[in-house]
């Protein structure tokens, strides 16, 4: 299934993209796809700590979600670091 | 009335007073707060100068999330308009980051809804800012402070939903 991956402030420093097109297998949830992400870019151990952040929060088509959410075909997964806004 | 704005471009302060109460003509109170970046990371080591701001955003997340904040606001402190202005992009010291304009029909709710809008944005808004500067660049995280000025409302802060 064909997802998309958007990453944010340090995140996207870390991934070295803003967005990043993925095809999965299965019917992944998003602790699936944080294990395939981790397995993926195991030479970028900076990219993998920060996935594993409890910190971190992810979204699915723009509404927060926890690790249990089920993906679908054409989701849009966001990484989301803590916010600083204002 | 209800405006989100989120934009690189600077804003003028005189001209948003001006459409808020003309859109508002049942409201006896305006307060405006407005934000600007700083240039030191610390009042108290003058040395060390912060020498830009990088702000970015989830553009449509975002402006959802600062609606659900305005509603909730205007649920417990009534309102008659708002305008709230959120600046992304690079921000140089005293530049404008941020404006909040609540006017209502007396000041009490125009006082704590433009602080609760505030306190929220905060905590709650998907925007992200980086220091640029003598300390090197930095990616800033949510603040103690700012999670405490939110706990004062008793609402959840931007959270992970529970299973």
């Amino acid at each position: 299934m064909n997802i998309k991956l958007l990453f944010f402030a340090q995140l996207r420093d870390l991934a070295g993209s803003a967005v990043i097109l993925m095809d999965i297998e299965g019917a992944p949830d998003v602790s699936d796809l944080l294990v395939t992400l981790s397995l993926e870019h195991a030479s970028n151990p900076a990219f993998v700590a920060a996935l594993q952040d409890p910190s971190l929060m992810i979204s699915v088509n723009q509404q927060l979600v926890n690790k249990s959410r089920a993906l679908n075909e054409g989701d849009e997964i966001g990484f989301l670091p803590p916010v600083s806004g204002g | 009335m209800k405006r989100i704005i989120v934009t690189p471009d600077n804003f003028d302060v005189s001209t948003e007073y001006q459409s808020l109460c003309e859109s508002s003509p049942e409201s006896g109170a305006v307060v405006f707060f407005v934000g600007l970046v700083r240039d030191l990371y610390d009042p108290q080591q003058r040395d060390e100068k912060i020498n830009y701001l990088e702000l970015e955003h989830y553009p449509g997340m975002t402006e959802r999330l600062c609606e659900d904040i305005i509603d909730e606001a205007n649920q417990d402190y009534p309102f008659d308009a708002v305008t709230l202005i959120h600046r992304v992009g690079k921000l140089y010291a005293s530049d404008q980051i941020v404006m909040v304009g609540v006017a209502s029909r007396h000041r009490e709710n125009a006082f704590q809804a433009a602080q609760f809008i505030m306190d929220y944005l905060k905590t709650r808004a998907t925007f992200w800012k980086k220091e640029v500067g003598q300390r090197g660049e930095h990616w800033l995280g949510l603040k103690d402070k700012d999670k405490q000025a939110t706990e004062r409302w008793a609402k959840p802060m931007l959270s992970i939903p529970k299973d």
